[in-house]
């Protein structure tokens, strides 16, 4: 039995269609989100980049801008959500740098239990629950 | 704010246009366009003139002058916006849509994206005259030394618009992502016939995993693009025998050494391939045209690593942690044909569909030969190489291949299709039944 080129081909497209079927919603979900929905201000990076990020300013003209938090200051980027609250301050106070340790005039605390207290550094500003900004005091 | 994208985006299509003729000039103009504006927003950092609308000015009178060539008519312009099949198009919506529903669920980009792409890119537009500070990132995973094509582009947009939303850095994605599904298209149609075009492009348009990583604003996908913009300039070459398209195919695969360090790799397997081939034919114009061809973007690379100051983690592992004694461990080799053959059956399980065709039985036309056999060397020593990288990673190579193997397919993917594509009998006159 010979099979036409066009048999094939239609085969081949109704089986892509046929498993694509579960993307069918997607016609009413997306247009409704992108209409109605603030999806740039739910999302789980810019909930935690804005508070930081509306405080930009705070760090112009410093290159380096200090980090720490409740996780021991070795194993900051051995731990997933470390090295994602790291990241996450990269990105908001860029074009200045963030480093993993506490020498710098300005430095950002991260903790998720308690507020670890620090002799020579006096917080600042809160920026939201879990992060704070502490001014080295020389 | 919109006006200023659009304007950014014309005039990257307008310089885009600059290359030689049709076929693909309209395709061709997306990569061109926008690798060239990202390679000449990297330099004008560069100068340190803090005035960002003399940038502007320089791409206006650049756009300028590569308008005067198309409508002097000494290239002239030849748009045809050509019909698509229903399919294709209805495949097309769909793919949007998983695309856009990525997006909304994750517009900063995915981890990746933000980490390294969104950052880097924020460097280079919110004080540029401190841009240089990315490269002072002190851990690896924000990769210093990753060529900046992406971040640059997305930065040229940001400044034309006054600002970051991330609309236009998904917009971008969108015009990459979609390129490379209808450069494909275009490609297959042209080097073999529009029924397996139709299949392949609206078979990929569906796909996932390849929708999902254009959404995730990370750079394989326009990796991708600019890979087989390369090898479908390599297939002009040899159709046309126009060295244009030699030097075309030279310039995609220098601008892919500046998208990702997976493309530096493309780059000189290309130049490889080529030279050698070029070499046994005693072909020295053609050799000389790739060499000069390839001079810019290997100056470009070698000023940007030592720019960057930062050692690549693998190259570095090499020698720290000795890691080519990974060579002579076995398990490592069949950790990842195991992986590769789970990742292509959990994400690309819908390309399997793409066998099918092939009850018709294999043929390669005769006109293709030679650029199919340079390209498939090409191809080879690419999977060669991911597979070496991963070999030799100082990494874990469980972590490593969990977190990279799909993007590492789909960098190559549109290229394979393409030359799978090439092989089939279907669609061709003595087929049909």
């Amino acid at each position: 039995m010979k099979i036409s080129d066009g048999t094939i081909t239609k085969l081949v497209l109704f089986l892509a269609f046929l498993l694509s079927v579960k993307y069918v919603p997607l016609f009413i979900q997306v247009p409704f989100t992108l209409a109605f929905v603030p999806y740039q201000k739910i999302n789980s990076f810019n909930v935690r980049v804005q508070p930081v990020l509306k405080n930009n300013d705070l760090f112009k003209n410093r290159t380096y801008v200090g980090f720490y938090t409740d996780v021991e200051e070795q194993k900051v980027f051995d731990l997933e959500r470390s090295v994602d609250d790291f990241y996450t301050l990269q990105y908001a106070i860029a074009p200045s740098v963030l480093v993993n340790d506490t020498e710098e005039k300005y430095v950002i605390g991260v903790f998720n239990k308690n507020i670890i207290k620090k002799n020579n550094l006096k917080m600042i500003k809160q920026f939201d629950k879990r992060t704070y900004l502490f001014e080295r005091m020389e | 704010m919109f006006s200023g994208f659009l304007y950014s985006i014309f005039i990257a299509l307008i310089i885009g246009f600059a290359n030689p003729e049709k076929p693909f000039r309209l395709l061709f103009s997306i990569p061109l366009g926008f690798g060239l504006c990202s390679v000449f927003y990297f330099l004008f950092l560069l100068t340190g003139i803090q005035n960002i609308l003399v940038y502007k000015i320089f791409e206006f009178i650049i756009a300028v002058v590569v308008s005067f060539f198309i409508f002097t008519k000494i290239i002239p312009p030849e748009i045809k916006i050509k019909k698509i099949s229903l399919s294709l198009a209805f495949a097309n919506l769909t793919g949007l849509l998983i695309f856009l529903k990525y997006y909304v669920n994750n517009s900063l980009g995915s981890w990746d994206g933000f980490r390294i792409w969104n950052t880097k890119a924020e460097f280079m537009f919110r004080d540029i005259s401190l841009w240089k500070n990315m490269f002072l990132q002190p851990h690896f995973l924000s990769h210093n030394d990753y060529p900046l094509f992406l971040p640059s582009s997305t930065a040229r947009i940001w400044q034309y618009t006054g600002n970051d939303n991330s609309i236009f850095n998904i917009t971008l994605a969108i015009i990459f992502t979609f390129s490379a599904v209808y450069m494909l298209y275009f490609a297959i149609k042209h080097f073999q016939n529009k029924k397996i075009a139709q299949l392949f492009a609206t078979v990929l348009m569906l796909t996932p995993v390849f929708l999902v990583n254009g959404a995730s604003q990370c750079a394989d996908i326009p990796l991708s693009l600019f890979i087989l913009a390369s090898i479908i300039s390599l297939f002009l070459y040899f159709e046309k025998k126009n060295s244009h398209f030699l030097i075309l195919g030279t310039v995609f695969a220098g601008f892919s050494a500046w998208v990702k360090n997976e493309g530096l790799m493309f780059f000189l397997v290309f130049l490889l391939v080529t030279g050698v081939y070029f070499l046994y034919k005693k072909s020295y114009k053609n050799l000389f045209y790739t060499a000069a061809a390839s001079l810019p973007f290997i100056a470009l690379i070698f000023f940007f690593k030592f720019l960057c100051n930062s050692p690549n983690d693998l190259i570095a592992g090499f020698f720290a942690f000795k890691t080519y004694t990974h060579l002579f461990d076995l398990h490592n080799y069949l950790m990842i044909i195991k992986s590769l053959v789970l990742m292509l059956i959990e994400r690309f399980w819908l390309l399997f569909l793409l066998i099918i065709p092939l009850i018709k039985g294999v043929k390669l036309c005769k006109n293709n030969k030679e650029a199919f056999y340079l390209s498939l060397v090409i191809f080879i020593l690419m999977c060669l190489g991911y597979f070496m990288t991963y070999i030799l990673s100082p990494h874990d190579l469980d972590w490593l291949l969990t977190y990279s193997l799909d993007r590492i397919i789909l960098q190559v993917l549109p290229l394979f299709l393409f030359l799978y594509a090439l092989c089939l009998k279907i669609g061709q006159e003595d087929t049909e039944n």
